[in-house]
């Protein structure tokens, strides 16, 4: 029996419901990568402009457990799940650590009526007087008893028993089968609504969505990287372009260094581009000084670049943003090979 | 379907037979050195009461403990082996004469993620600096047998530290965070993580102080007054009451919280005290030139220098190289139990972050545990780092045991065995094996012609002799 899969297609997971699902759908397509899903409730896809991948739509929640046991050669999930999950796996690594979207933090909440619980000092005398007035633990519902552990060890909270969730873990206080909860919160309104507050310092673990990989089956199959790699260096090029604008203007002098010299030269040279204007001669009926200058600056510089460009007698100027910015190599596809060869 | 394999655990790695040989005779060095300064052999469970180490020995160690529950009972496998002997003496069940008493173990350990063997000496209640001159004595001791020349003893006092968090008055979690971490402040680095973790335990610690107005009002009042007025403050916030906890209990607490003082400026000196304190490194005459300044400063007393100077003194007349001995007060230790002198002994080969032999005085340990005050020291070798540097070092050469290869003939079986039991006897091991098989032993063979002389064939390296069965044993057993 060959035990090969049979088309050795290099195969993804990504999240097959919610925020998460969605983001990384948006991502994928505006990366030049999108998915077509003949309909909602298949479970595998195509990705028509890299036929040879594979992508398998699975619960956020599982897609580690996929890629640590090998059925998936790649996953886009939560961080907070891969640091959770991956702990005791080093054939896991991180291959996109940040994907720009799923924010949230790993926190520790306690009822709003404890209001003699504000840091994490307070918490460790708590589980202290738990245990010597209640004979008892203090009991946290968690899904993520491993990074809960470990915060809790450093922080010398000991006397604490984690408590496996079922559903909703906000409601585990109120109903008495925890005392408190330590989950992910993206905006705290969960938290507040179930009248629970959050633990002052700082979070657990600040999370976003990130792209993971099985090492072993990386390694073991070159057109694998090769395909990882233009799935990273897409996703590069285009989280890189979002960051950037692109301007090119009109703008009438002497010569095209005089032109490049009064950009460059005034106080707003970070609006002078990346790496510097291009200028070009623009050959026309009527007057003959007119040079097309073409300027990248940062996202939130736009504006400031109009006017200056303007400030320098420029006209027409058209505003694009750029679908991706390549550099000389992907940082990402370079990360991976150092990974690989550990 | 092909089945996948099943790798080893991480951290825990499996021994040769070569390795084995070489690391029992190393160990069984270490035992006779032991045994010669009276320390009885024990054996204690590796499976301890997770208990064992919350809040008694404690310390950085609890977040490096390989922990799990079994049958609803809270277990670790143990982290070391100091706290066990002190828990099997409470536990009577060590039966010794009289104090002090003297115990020796040697067995696996789990720190991290990692198994090794530790090899080790307790003395229970032994009083003062002649105990803790023994312990470091005998670590040299054993060094010598196995010809370290490299090795390089490092002494410190916890008793400063201490003592001075103690004037503080700090409560007990803040106490043992800074002990255990003050190797921390030697670096600007390691002083920032420190303070990172104290602003995330304590969200005042770092702000500008300012007296609490909540402390101000409770101040005048008596108990059940103050009491009164957060019930009633938590009334009239109309703060739903959810979760385990009464009305009752969350306004005791938040009294005795209100009641605390702000500790910030407590912390603050802590701090400097140990930045300077980690200062204190060198050759004895360096640190000793500058210790009483640094003690003055602060106003402690001059007790852990003068068992520092009682203990190089001993030493001396133990025959221990001063060379080697150096004094860092910066010294921290990963268990919390140790009270007084502490040493730690390392080697080029493992770097400056490893050590292969630790140890110091522990008094308070045995009362910790439950029973009566008894001060108490002890050190333990880590077997694996040994190890190690004795390979680097190269010196420690294990014997080879007397071993051969015995090669049957179909004519002559039961006279080959009967050759085979001879040898064993005379302490030589012996593998039948119809065939020969690669090895680097003597070689034995038999026949009918032997069986008729009551000779056999001795060979090695290519060089056969026909000898009677007692000159063979002789020949083989020659070193």
């Amino acid at each position: 029996m060959n035990l090969k899969r049979a088309d050795d297609k290099l195969r993804i997971a990504i999240p097959s419901k919610g925020a998460l699902e969605k983001s990384t759908s948006e991502l994928l397509a505006a990366a030049g990568l999108k998915i077509s899903r003949p309909n909602d409730r298949q479970y595998i896809a195509k990705i028509p402009s890299l036929p040879e991948v594979e992508v398998i739509f699975q619960r956020a929640s599982d897609i580690v457990t996929k890629v640590q046991e090998g059925s998936v050669d790649l996953g886009i999930t939560g961080y907070d799940l891969v640091a959770e999950e991956s702990i005791g796996y080093d054939h896991i690594i991180n291959v996109y650590p940040e994907l720009g979207f799923g924010r949230c933090e790993l926190v520790l909440a306690v009822p709003e009526s404890w209001i003699d619980v504000v840091s994490m000092a307070d918490l460790a005398d708590l589980a202290i007087d738990f245990h010597q007035q209640k004979g008892r633990n203090l009991r946290i519902v968690t899904k993520y008893p491993q990074l809960t552990k470990n915060w809790l060890q450093k922080h010398q909270v000991t006397r604490c028993s984690l408590v496996d969730a079922n559903g909703a873990l906000e409601a585990a206080p109120k109903m008495g089968y925890a005392d408190m909860i330590a989950d992910v919160s993206s905006t705290g309104t969960t938290l507040r609504e179930n009248r629970l507050r959050q633990i002052t310092g700082a979070p657990m673990l600040k999370s976003q969505a990130c792209m993971i990989a099985n090492r072993d089956l990386l390694k073991a199959d070159p057109r694998k990287q090769e395909t990882t790699k233009v799935i990273l260096d897409s996703i590069e090029a285009h989280l890189e372009a979002k960051k950037f604008t692109s301007i090119t203007a009109n703008i009438q002098g002497d010569s095209a260094d005089s032109i490049g010299t009064k950009l460059l030269a005034s106080h707003m040279s970070e609006l002078a581009g990346m790496r510097g204007p291009t200028v070009a001669k623009v050959y026309s009926n009527q007057d003959v000084n007119w040079y097309a200058v073409t300027i990248v600056v940062n996202q939130s510089q736009w504006r400031d670049a109009v006017s200056h460009l303007r400030n320098l007698g420029g006209n027409d100027i058209t505003v694009f943003a750029p679908n991706y910015i390549f550099g000389t190599e992907s940082k990402h596809s370079k990360d991976l090979m150092n990974l690989l060869a550990h | 379907m092909q089945s996948p394999n099943v790798e080893r655990v991480l951290g825990a790695h499996d021994v040769s037979p070569r390795e084995y040989a070489y690391g029992k005779q190393v160990t069984e060095k270490l035992q006779q050195c032991f045994q010669s300064f009276g320390y009885q052999p024990i054996e204690l469970p590796i499976v301890v009461q997770e208990e064992l180490y919350l809040l008694k020995s404690g310390g950085e160690v609890i977040a490096k403990m390989q922990e799990f529950v079994h049958q609803n009972s809270h277990l670790c496998l143990r982290p070391e082996i100091t706290a066990s002997v002190a828990r099997a003496y409470v536990d009577q069940q060590l039966n010794p004469v009289g104090l002090p008493a003297r115990f020796q173990y040697s067995g696996a350990v789990f720190k991290s993620d990692r198994q090794f063997t530790q090899v080790g000496i307790e003395a229970i209640g032994a009083v003062g600096t002649l105990a803790d001159a023994e312990v470091i004595a005998a670590t040299c001791r054993c060094l010598e047998n196995l010809a370290v020349a490299d090795f390089k003893l490092t002494l410190s006092h916890m008793g400063i530290l201490t003592q001075f968090l103690a004037k503080l008055g700090l409560e007990d979690r803040l106490r043992n965070l800074l002990l255990s971490n003050l190797a921390e402040m030697r670096s600007a680095e390691g002083r920032d993580q420190l303070r990172q973790l104290l602003s995330e335990m304590y969200p005042n610690f770092g702000q500008i102080e300012q007296e609490s107005q909540l402390v101000k009002i409770f101040a005048g009042q008596d108990a059940n007054q103050a009491k009164a007025t957060i019930l009633e403050l938590l009334d009239s916030l109309n703060i739903e009451l959810t979760g385990n906890r009464s009305e009752d209990e969350i306004a005791d607490r938040l009294l005795t919280k209100i009641k605390r003082r702000d500790c910030t400026k407590d912390i603050n000196q802590a701090l400097d005290f140990m930045t300077d304190l980690c200062q204190m490194q060198g050759s004895p005459q360096a640190v000793f030139g500058q210790i009483q300044a640094f003690l003055d400063k602060y106003q402690c007393d001059n007790q852990a220098l003068q068992e520092l100077q009682e203990i190089l003194q001993l030493l001396q007349a133990y025959g221990v190289d001063e060379s080697k001995i150096s004094i860092d007060l910066g010294m921290d230790k990963d268990f919390q139990y140790y009270t007084g002198i502490v040493f730690e002994v390392g080697h080029p080969a493992l770097g400056a972050d490893r050590t292969f032999c630790g140890g110091g005085r522990y008094d308070n340990l045995v009362a910790n545990l439950g029973g009566s005050s008894t001060p108490a020291t002890g050190c333990s070798f880590d077997l694996d780092l040994l190890l190690l540097a004795l390979k680097q070092e190269n010196k420690f050469v294990p014997q080879e045991l007397p071993a051969a290869v015995l090669l049957l003939c179909k004519d002559s079986l039961a006279y080959g065995i009967q050759v085979a039991t001879a040898l064993r006897q005379a302490g030589i091991a012996v593998e039948l094996n119809r065939d020969a098989v690669p090895h680097h032993f003597w070689t034995i063979q038999v026949g009918a012609a032997e069986q008729q002389s009551q000779t056999l064939r001795l060979e090695q390296n290519g060089r056969e002799q026909s000898l009677s069965i007692a000159a063979a044993i002789n020949q083989i057993q020659q070193p």
